[in-house]
């Protein structure tokens, strides 16, 4: 199995530009951008299961598998702003 | 489900129609001793008429074997005709009994069909369960 | 998607897609023996095999060979009166084979997302 590294280009995070004010901006985007594409993915979750309660002709194992890949998006979301709200907090302790 | 689903309609299809071609198997072997009596004809070998695709196995109705019935040769006979003969069914009881194995493995095959499907929908079920 | 493919890349792709072939196989494979007494049936099959997005237009010599195969296997003539050509035990065979496959394809699909859940975990 291949697990893909996830690198800072792959989130999205850019390396602030010293003295960039665009940056706090961009993040904010990609947030945003990570926040639709995993209610996309909470949403085609939820479309499946609908499928198949209305007796669609959808297969099990596709149900299955949209309802994985809806719960890990969410999770790897999860855990993702438990490191940023580590790091502010890191950062918000640091003595200036 | 949809695939699987339907595999476990058309395993339905084909227990239907085997169980069918056994109960005209064994009408066939009840009759084995038909014989002709006055003008009364004897029995005529049944069979079923199948026909079928991706879609299941349907039955299209029974027919009747239209191969000639037996004669034997037996003056003594209350119901032989002027040549001493007397006209049996068509039926061949061994036949017959080749057929009803053949029906019966088929009838179990597509049950081992149907249980698979089952199986798989059950796998399927198990995605992200570890 | 996009941000998301990056994370889950082909691999589930290729797993749903090996999953789903499986299960077309099945359905021949059940239509068959479903025909094993009808007249003039022809056994049908396919590869359960896929092409993985790295292959995509690029037949392997082999996979060439069994769809021909196969194709041939819809004409072929048979030793029965009734021109079926359905051979019991090798449907029976082929069946085991394709179940088998699709419990390894939905095992290796349930741990390679353990393994990313695992991942994001850090392991804890």
């Amino acid at each position: 199995m291949k697990i893909h590294a996830l690198t800072q280009t792959q989130l999205g995070l850019q390396k602030p530009a010293a003295g960039n004010k665009e940056t706090g901006g961009d993040f904010a985007q990609t947030l945003m951008d990570v926040m639709k594409e995993v209610n996309q993915s909470q949403l085609h979750g939820r479309e499946m299961q609908n499928a198949l309660m209305t007796n669609q002709p959808v297969e099990i194992h596709d149900v299955m598998i949209a309802m994985e890949q809806a719960s890990i998006a969410m999770n790897l979301t999860l855990q993702v702003r438990n490191k940023l709200l580590e790091a502010y907090q890191e950062i918000s302790r640091t003595q200036i | 489900m949809s695939t699987l689903s339907g595999a476990m309609r058309v395993s339905a299809s084909g227990l239907v129609a085997e169980r069918f071609r056994m109960d005209v198997i064994s009408s066939n072997i009840a009759n084995a001793n038909s014989m002709k009596i006055g003008n009364q004809m004897p029995y005529r070998r049944r069979d079923v008429a199948l026909t079928g695709d991706l879609d299941g196995v349907r039955i299209v109705g029974i027919v009747e074997d239209q191969s000639a019935f037996r004669l034997v040769n037996d003056p003594g006979n209350p119901n032989a005709d002027s040549e001493g003969n007397v006209m049996y069914t068509n039926v061949e009881p061994i036949h017959e009994m080749v057929n009803m194995i053949g029906a019966s493995r088929a009838y179990e095959a597509n049950i081992a069909a149907f249980n698979s499907a089952k199986g798989m929908i059950r796998s399927a079920l198990q995605i992200g369960k570890i | 998607m996009a941000l998301l493919q990056n994370i889950f890349g082909n691999h589930a792709d290729n797993l749903q897609r090996a999953l789903g072939r499986t299960t077309e196989r099945h359905a021949r494979l059940t239509a068959n023996l479903a025909n094993i007494n009808t007249p003039g049936y022809k056994r049908q099959d396919l590869d359960f095999g896929i092409t993985l997005d790295e292959e995509v237009g690029r037949k392997t010599r082999l996979s060439q060979w069994r769809e021909e195969r196969l194709a041939r296997q819809a004409n072929s003539t048979s030793m029965r009166v009734d021109r079926n050509n359905v051979d019991l035990e090798r449907e029976v065979f082929a069946m085991a084979e394709t179940e088998l496959r699709f419990q390894a394809l939905t095992d290796m699909t349930s741990r390679y997302f353990s393994g990313l859940k695992n991942v994001i975990r850090e392991g804890k």
